[in-house]
């Protein structure tokens, strides 16, 4: 029963081959119990066809989409120039600037070992003179503060995108 | 004055800049977009707002349609996973005609139609009425088929599925149509349909 109806569905949209058609047409034409069950889902569906309709969103919907999606886009646009050419300018400054200075203290440390190596104790003594000058000490405070703020930032952006 | 323009030749318009073709775009599927998020939401405003953001990401990702397949079908598949999103957030409880007031709301509905086009009226409405009755899946697979005349093939791709599976579901999807109005028209439905 059900099998038959899904066939005649299947023949009323046209997804039989030929061979399948054939056979629908032929019992459609010769089993009266087919041919009510056809004529049944054909007036079921031209009723559809015919009767269904479309809903109409209200009158402002259009103008509505646009403001929205004009507020979306202009700060949108702001943030990507922000990001790429300030942010990273920045950042890498502070990343060169960072380097250097590490590469300026390990080029002037001076590492000594005590001879006291039984008592498992190894003491390294550096060299922090260079470190004493008041304006370098507030430099690298400032750039680890710079540097921090920048990878809480980054990973921010990237938490949020 | 303009000639209509098919929705390929606005997408390279507005790929190209022309702020107003968007514009042209929504308006021209801005109907059965609404229709079939009300199929959803069952209430104007979230169906207008599940509309907007289905066009707002058709927007965003516009460039990124490759035209593999009809620009309607990739729409309807971003309005249909939208519309899904919105279901499983809000968790909306499907009604039936079996609800009593329900029933009581389409009585009202239909006798207060008057006029010489009141049958065709009638039939409209219940068959709408109907539509709107059926769960999400069925009702879409149904404005899919006859509003938006989307093969098996498209519909299986708006609602990522099967071809076959497709067919099945709309089988039992007409069916359950059928028992609604059988069911909300009585005595009546074998008359209407």
């Amino acid at each position: 029963m059900e099998n038959i109806e899904v066939k005649l569905w299947d023949y009323i949209d046209g997804n039989l081959n030929d061979h399948e058609k054939h056979l629908i047409k032929d019992l459609i034409d010769n089993d009266d119990f087919v041919r009510e069950k056809y004529l049944e889902i054909c007036s079921f569906n031209s009723s559809i066809n015919s009767h269904i309709e479309f809903e109409e969103p209200s009158m402002g919907f259009t103008y509505t989409l646009l403001n929205k999606l004009e507020v979306l886009n202009s700060p949108l646009s702001n943030k990507v120039k922000v990001n790429t050419k300030i942010i990273y300018g920045i950042a890498s400054f502070f990343l060169v600037s960072l380097l250097c200075l590490l590469g300026y203290i390990l080029f002037h440390l001076n590492v000594t070992h005590t001879n006291t190596v039984s008592n498992l104790q190894t003491a390294l003594h550096l060299n922090f003179s260079f470190f004493k000058t008041q304006g370098l000490q507030i430099f690298i405070v400032v750039d680890i503060v710079l540097l921090l703020l920048w990878i809480d930032r980054a990973l921010h952006l990237k938490t949020h995108q | 004055m303009q000639s209509k323009r098919t929705d390929e030749e606005i997408i390279q318009a507005i790929l190209k800049g022309e702020t107003t073709a968007f514009a042209e775009l929504v308006h021209k599927h801005k109907n059965f977009v609404f229709t079939l998020c009300l199929r959803f939401s069952k209430n104007r405003e979230d169906a207008e707002e599940i509309a907007q953001d289905a066009f707002i990401k058709m927007f965003k990702y516009v460039k990124d349609f490759k035209q593999q397949s009809k620009f309607t079908t990739w729409l309807y598949r971003i309005v249909y996973t939208t519309a899904m999103t919105y279901l499983r957030k809000k968790k909306l409880a499907t009604s039936s005609l079996d609800d009593d007031e329900n029933s009581f709301y389409l009585e009202t509905n239909y006798f207060s139609l008057d006029g010489i086009d009141m049958e065709k009226k009638s039939r409209n409405f219940y068959i709408n009425k109907a539509i709107e009755q059926l769960l999400p899946d069925d009702a879409t697979m149904i404005n899919l088929f006859y509003l938006a005349e989307q093969s098996l093939e498209e519909i299986a791709i708006v609602m990522g599925l099967e071809a076959n599976t497709v067919k099945v579901k709309l089988f039992r999807a007409r069916q359950r149509l059928k028992d609604k109005l059988n069911l909300l028209l009585k005595h009546e439905a074998k008359d209407l349909i």
